[in-house]
């Protein structure tokens, strides 16, 4: 009965069910799921034929509507007027006289770059009396570099861009700058919107014709990885799907306007989204990689797939160079992990270690240099009791006969250069001076010479202290029969060629020198080892090795089609409830043209955003429009422009929706198009005058009978306060995180908001942690998609104008642009407003500007230099915070 | 309960009402006369005070938040059997769960004794509390999901461990709007940066009005800590006014011309309210004006209790002042792996006498009838052992917390959990309950208090959630 409550309580949400009558339905339906869910054939039936869903108008493909024939009137300049006007005239409404032409610049230069109009380009627009000038501004500001940093803005709000994860594993994506770069350069370049959607939802999949446009198209697809992810989920398969998941829903929001993922858990209650549909893009993002296992350095959390940006030579150099650091560092490894480095039982002969050498005198036990000593540990002498310490190392010898005879010892710089080692042999005795400064010859071992022995244990080597100086080592006596012996030197010989030779290969580089890594590759084989100062080499060659890496290869946030699977149905979104298995396909209400997918070998990410970017998709221009006209009026004809679906509002005009959908879609999808086509309409450029009559029948302005006055969001108020204050920094592009910060540095390693004069778009997005201003001033959760952001007035924003160290800055930068320029204080107050308005100042906004100026009180903390231009920053910072400023007419 | 996204300003009978009160709006509100757009400017004003669902038994709520996991079965739920089974393997895990086969049971180090009345059983880390024993309704069959502090932080400050969602405090306020409209009708006090930071706090897809205000954050000492951007560094009072009398002359000269535009009044009426928001919010957090005995009672002033003592006080003097949502946060300290003998006796060291001073201080105020007080954590501990067989680990599947004053049954214990503390087995009650529990108290029906976001609408307590009846008073 759980279920059954949690089942009505969602019929409550979503249908809007009386309580009684929602748990009645869940009841029943919960009789029904389970059984509908296991049985394919009836998975395909919806059990909530609330409404005749599937006639929804948006689900039609949109018809040519015909353009209303209104008495011809001067007003029309763009069928879209004649749609407008129809609508007015049946409410006896007339439409707003055309703006001003200060009004209508300062409106498009918002519009088109997030960024005022300077003073200069208000008035060449006043001195252009032509009828075109205002389409040469529309013209001017579509080529600006800052329209694709404005409107790419919008399109990131809609893919919920961020330069974090968010949630509560709020790691950094330093990689994430390169989509955004990549949205602002479509937008700027006015990539055809299908190419655009291609691209994002497939680009790795898509042909390319040089390196550049393989790269753009692997960024792209970015848009699927950017999304908060629940890195810390313990189950893999919940994550997996979590994600695909949140890729439907940004898919099907952000190009759509649906809600697929409502129907994860239960077919969707209101749009006709079956669960089987659901889990036939399931099927496709299923398909494809999104996620990967932690890199070595952090072990223990998943992580996001990023794919090189390399071409192949670049590729191919630097995936050789890391084979050969990899094979350097294992080696290191092992010698780490195996202390000592030399086992006794692997050397060639019989090894007598200083640990079963008898000894005399008190010899310190070491290991010194953690490498380079035969088994556990060797003894030294610590330089003292010269003179009264030997060592006897006896072996057990096999046979009688020759044999080569070899000491150990760990050389240094304090060593003694001239130790006594005595072999005493078959017939006799022989006493050699050894310099245990020297790095001995054969991995860790110096020969004294070769001998005959009896068999058994008649020899030895005796090594003392007797008249040295410096520290005596001893660590292991070798004999090895001398047939063995020359067989040994033969294998040296051979591997230390095969070393060299690989070496050469495999670096292709004649910098790199070979023979260190000859003795990093000997060492490998556990019977060979090197000497502490191979070992500092070989770290000295690992460090060299990485200085000589090739130039990192850039990555991107990215996907890969990954195991190919059809997707099984899960019972209420539960990840271990298996159903059915679902054929990879799109949503049947929209009648895609094939289904299922076909392909084994590929996700079906291509056929889905085909299928998305066809001219045959009754959503995707419709959409797509719907956000155009939201950015240029305020409002959407469809004021959800995220849910097209049944609870979304009903469209205000229709017709007009379909005629610019159909317009967007045979002009090639231009959005640049059809932004100066909607701009050029009558209804972009009328005022927003009020009118008593028009007011009171359609106060929300729904019609348009004029221009809807808007805020400033929060990038144009930021952008546009700086380009005010002349502090405006307009680089574009690049990454957030500074270029030394390490790929796997810790998630908490986040920048803190750094104080930056660039464009909002380039300030560093962290999920959870917004830069200030754009926290308050409404700035959408990059959590999800948000096409339309809130507008809201708080205390706070006030504050933040009254009170915040980045207004109060910014006015005195203001301020001294003003006071820097030549003239009268009636021209400065004149050059503020027109700066910060666009417009002249009244007499009466002069007169009483200068008032407030000159007779400002100062307070002690303001220096008597600073006085004027004090009081001058107070005014400036009057103007920002003013509702003039703040809105756009 | 259903505004549309753009109706967030203040309305004009709002505006005229407020024109008694000061800075020359006289001739706005002749400007503002006439009476067509009377019926379309109706009160859309958010924060306004809202008519609850049904009478609410709290006006507001304080919330202690224990950030980290305190220990159940050290604090709030004695359990005989796990002294009597100290040392000996723990059997009951179940799959999926986080202890292992060979995880030791471990008894509390503190005893426990019957206090008040009620003869509710507290263990010896909270002296002071357990003299308030009588106002305490322990729920100790707490469960939640994650694992992970932040999952669990996250579950219990917006109800979703998966998805963002509006915090508990934005609902309520959303909900009830706020009594003070010259202070936040949402406040958190030294809020948690790691953990879902300001999610647990933020609005997600409610407007931003009903966002928290932060007051400092985690580890800056209180005494530090303000509401961001409340105090103009350059400017004294007389300048300040001065500027913003130049300011609503222009902006008035805007609204002239525009006629008549509820988003122009919102934007002059905005400013008014953050001037007056900056001269209350400071007289609410300056502490000088308390009495010695109030600070001594407190415990500020002296370590180790002197700053979550300030962030009680700062309760009480916001309760009196009608803030809404009061959220009080510990630092994350509560997270005992290891040293849980040590640690665990320090944090409570430093909340034990403050907030049995707020308990006690809210009822001579009278306020503590109409205040609901939530203390808990995100979740609770394991009653194994781990590191050094001095520490406990995260336990999502039974906990306590407790909730006192406003309306809920004082001197009682809800619920239970298993012989050990592990798993709450009777008369269950998950976070989704808490909060319906809490929006219950508050006068709203959590199935009502909805908003309509992508296609449906959304609850705080999404599909879940069973008001806990037992406990309302």
């Amino acid at each position: 009965m759980k279920l059954v409550a949690t089942a009505a309580a969602a019929l409550m949400l979503v249908a809007g069910l009386p309580f009684r009558q929602a748990q009645a339905a869940a009841a029943q339906e919960d009789k029904n799921v389970t059984a509908r869910i296991a049985d394919p054939a009836r998975l395909q039936v919806s059990p909530y034929p609330i409404r005749s869903s599937t006639n929804h108008w948006a689900f039609r493909p949109p018809a040519h509507p015909t353009v209303p024939n209104v008495p011809t009137r001067e007003w029309s300049r763009d069928p879209i007027d004649q749609f407008i006007l129809v609508q007015l005239e049946q409410r006896r409404l007339e439409p707003a006289r055309q703006a001003d032409k200060r009004t209508l610049i300062r409106r498009a230069s918002f519009d088109l770059t997030g960024l005022p109009p300077t003073p200069e380009e208000v008035d060449s627009f006043l001195s252009d009396t032509s009828p075109e000038a205002f389409a040469r501004v529309v013209d001017r500001l579509l080529k600006s570099p800052r329209f694709g940093e404005r409107w790419g803005r919008h399109w990131l709000d809609v893919a919920r861009y961020a330069d974090s994860n968010g949630l509560e594993a709020n790691v950094a994506y330093p990689n994430a700058w390169r989509y955004r770069d990549y949205v602002v350069d479509a937008f700027n370049n006015d990539k055809p919107y299908d190419a655009f959607i291609r691209e994002q939802l497939a680009g790795d999949l898509l042909p390319s014709k040089s390196d550049d446009e393989r790269f753009e198209h692997l960024i792209a697809t970015g848009f699927l990885v950017l999304g908060p992810k629940a890195l810390a989920e313990s189950n893999p398969e919940k994550l997996a799907l979590d994600v695909v998941d949140e890729q439907i829903d940004v898919t099907t929001r952000a190009f759509l306007g649906l809600t697929a993922s409502c129907a994860r858990c239960h077919d969707h209650k209101f749009d006709p989204i079956p669960t089987r549909d659901y889990y036939a893009l399931a099927g496709i993002f299923k398909s494809t990689m999104t996620l990967t296992r932690a890199s070595a350095q952090n072990i223990g959390t998943t992580r996001w797939l990023e794919r090189p940006l390399a071409s192949a030579d670049q590729a191919k150099a630097i995936e050789e160079h890391t084979l050969k650091l990899n094979a350097l560092v294992e080696t290191l490894r092992r010698i780490r992990e195996n202390p000592g480095g030399i086992l006794s039982s692997k050397l060639p002969g019989i090894v007598v270690d200083n640990t079963a050498a008898a000894l005399t005198g008190r010899w310190k036990e070491s290991i010194g240099g953690t490498n380079g000593f035969v088994d556990k540990n060797y003894h030294h002498d610590a330089n003292s009791d010269k003179g009264k310490m030997t060592a006897r190392f006896v072996p057990k010898l096999p046979h009688t006969g020759r044999y080569q005879v070899l000491v150990s010892y760990e050389p240094r710089d304090n060593r003694a250069t001239n130790v006594p080692v005595t072999v005493q042999y078959a017939t006799g005795e022989q006493t050699v001076r050894i310099d245990q400064r020297q790095v001995p010859e054969f991995n860790g071992f110096t020969s004294v010479g070769e001998f005959d022995f009896m068999t058994g244990t008649n020899g030895a080597v005796v090594i003392s202290n007797e008249g040295t100086k410096g520290y005596v080592v001893i660590d292991a006596a070798q004999f090895v029969p001398i047939d063995e012996w020359k067989l040994h030197l033969a294998e040296i010989e051979a591997e230390s060629n095969m070393a060299m030779t690989m070496q050469s290969k495999a670096a292709g580089t004649p910098s790199v020198s070979a023979a260190p890594d000859a003795a990093a590759l000997m060492a490998m084989n556990t019977s060979f080892t090197i000497g502490s100062q191979g070992y500092e080499q070989l770290e000295f060659r690992i460090g060299k090795l990485r200085s000589q890496a090739p130039p990192p290869a850039p990555a991107a946030m990215a996907v890969q089609d990954g195991m190919v699977a059809n997707c099984r149905v899960r019972i209420r979104g539960d990840v271990d409830k298996l159903g059915p298995e679902v054929p990879r396909g799109f949503l049947t209400v929209l009648n895609p043209p094939s289904q299922p997918i076909a392909a084994r070998d590929s996700s079906g990410r291509l056929e889905l955003a085909n299928w998305i970017a066809s001219p045959d998709n009754p959503l995707t221009a419709r959409v797509a429009v719907n956000r155009i006209w939201l950015h240029l009026f305020g409002r959407g004809i469809v004021d959800t422009p995220d849910n097209f679906g049944l609870l979304g509002e009903a469209p205000s005009h229709p017709e007009l929706l379909d005629h610019l959908a159909l317009r967007f879609i045979e002009s090639g999808w231009s959005i640049k198009k059809m932004i100066r086509t909607v701009m050029l309409s009558s209804a972009y450029q009328m005022s927003c005058e009020f009118d008593e009559r028009a007011y009171s029948t359609d106060p929300e302005n729904r019609l348009l009978w004029r221009m809807n006055r808007r805020r400033l969001d929060a990038e144009a108020l930021r952008d546009g306060i700086l380009a005010v204050s002349g502090r405006l920094d307009l680089s574009t592009g690049g990454a957030v995180f500074p270029a030394d910060r390490p790929p796997d540095a810790p998630p908490r390693m986040m920048l803190p908001q750094v104080a930056s004069n660039r464009r909002s778009i380039y300030l560093p997005i962290r999920r959870n942690d917004l830069p200030d201003l754009l926290q308050v001033f409404d700035f959408g959760d990059p959590h999800a998609v948000f096409g339309k952001r809130h507008v809201t007035t708080t205390a706070t924003q006030a504050l933040f104008m009254m009170n915040s160290d980045f207004i109060q800055e910014q006015s005195r930068h203001f301020a001294e642009r003003l006071l820097n320029e030549q003239g009268t204080d009636a021209e400065r107050v004149n050059a503020a407003y027109e700066h910060a308005f666009g417009r002249p100042a009244s007499a009466t906004e002069t007169e009483r500007a200068l008032g407030f100026i000159h007779s400002f009180p100062i307070s002690d903390t303001t220096g008597p230099d600073g006085t004027r231009a004090f009081a001058w920053q107070t005014f400036c910072q009057v103007l920002f915070a003013s509702t003039e400023f703040r809105c756009l007419n | 309960m259903k505004p549309t996204s753009n109706s967030h300003l203040i309305s004009r009978r709002e505006l005229l009402r407020r024109c008694g009160c000061g800075f020359g709006y006289l001739a706005l509100s002749s400007l503002l006369a006439d009476t067509a757009h009377r019926a379309a400017a109706a009160d859309t004003n958010p924060l306004i005070p809202k008519p609850p669902h049904h009478e609410g038994r709290a006006k507001r709520i304080i919330f202690l938040f224990m950030h980290g996991g305190p220990s159940q079965v050290d604090t709030f739920d004695p359990k005989p059997q796990l002294i009597r089974d100290n040392g000996k393997l723990f059997t009951k895990s179940q799959p999926g769960d986080i202890l292992g086969p060979n995880s030791k049971l471990l008894a509390s180090p503190w005893e426990f004794k019957k206090h008040g009345q009620s003869g509710l059983e507290i263990s010896a880390l909270f002296p002071e509390i357990a003299g308030c024993a009588d106002d305490l309704c322990v729920i100790r069959s707490m469960h939640t999901n994650g694992q992970d502090h932040g999952q669990a932080v996250l579950k219990l400050h917006t109800g979703s461990n998966t998805q963002v969602r509006p915090s508990m405090g934005s609902w309520i306020v959303y909900g009830l709007g706020t009594e003070n409209r010259n202070l936040p009708g949402f406040v958190t006090i030294s809020p948690p940066v790691f953990n879902g930071g300001p999610q647990n706090y933020g609005s997600s897809f409610l407007p931003a009005v009903y966002q928290g205000t932060p007051i400092g954050r985690e580890n800056t000492p209180l005494s530090e800590a303000q509401i961001r951007h409340i105090k103009n560094p350059l400017l004294t009072i007389d300048q300040q006014r001065r500027q913003l009398d130049l300011l609503q002359q222009i902006n008035r000269d805007h609204m002239a011309r525009a006629q008549v535009d509820a988003q122009l009044e919102g934007i002059i009426e905005s400013y008014e309210l953050a001037f007056r928001m900056q001269m209350e919010a400071p007289e609410v957090t300056d502490l000088s004006s308390e009495s010695k005995a109030t600070l001594q009672l407190y415990g500020i002033g002296q370590e180790p209790t002197d700053n979550f003592g300030r962030q009680c006080l700062l309760a009480r003097r916001f309760a009196q002042q009608g803030v809404r949502f009061i959220q009080l946060n510990h630092a994350f300290k509560w997270d005992q792996h290891a040293n849980l003998k040590r640690d665990h006796e320090r944090n409570a060291a430093e909340v034990d006498k403050p907030i049995a001073a707020l308990l006690k201080d809210l009822k001579s105020h009278g306020l503590l009838e109409d205040t609901l007080v939530l203390w808990g954590g995100e979740f609770g501990r394991t009653p194994t052992a781990q590191g050094n067989n001095d520490g406990r680990d995260h336990n999502p599947h039974g906990f306590s917390v407790w909730l006192a004053g406003g309306g809920v049954k004082g001197g009682c214990a809800h619920g239970a959990t298993d012989d050990y503390g592990y798993r709450a087995v009777e008369n269950k009650v998950h976070t989704h309950d808490l909060h319906a529990t809490i929006l219950h108290l508050l006068g709203l029906d959590h199935t009502r208090l909805t908003y309509r976001y992508a296609g449906r609408d959304f609850r705080l307590t999404d599909v879940h959630g069973n008001v806990v009846t037992p406990i309302v008073s």
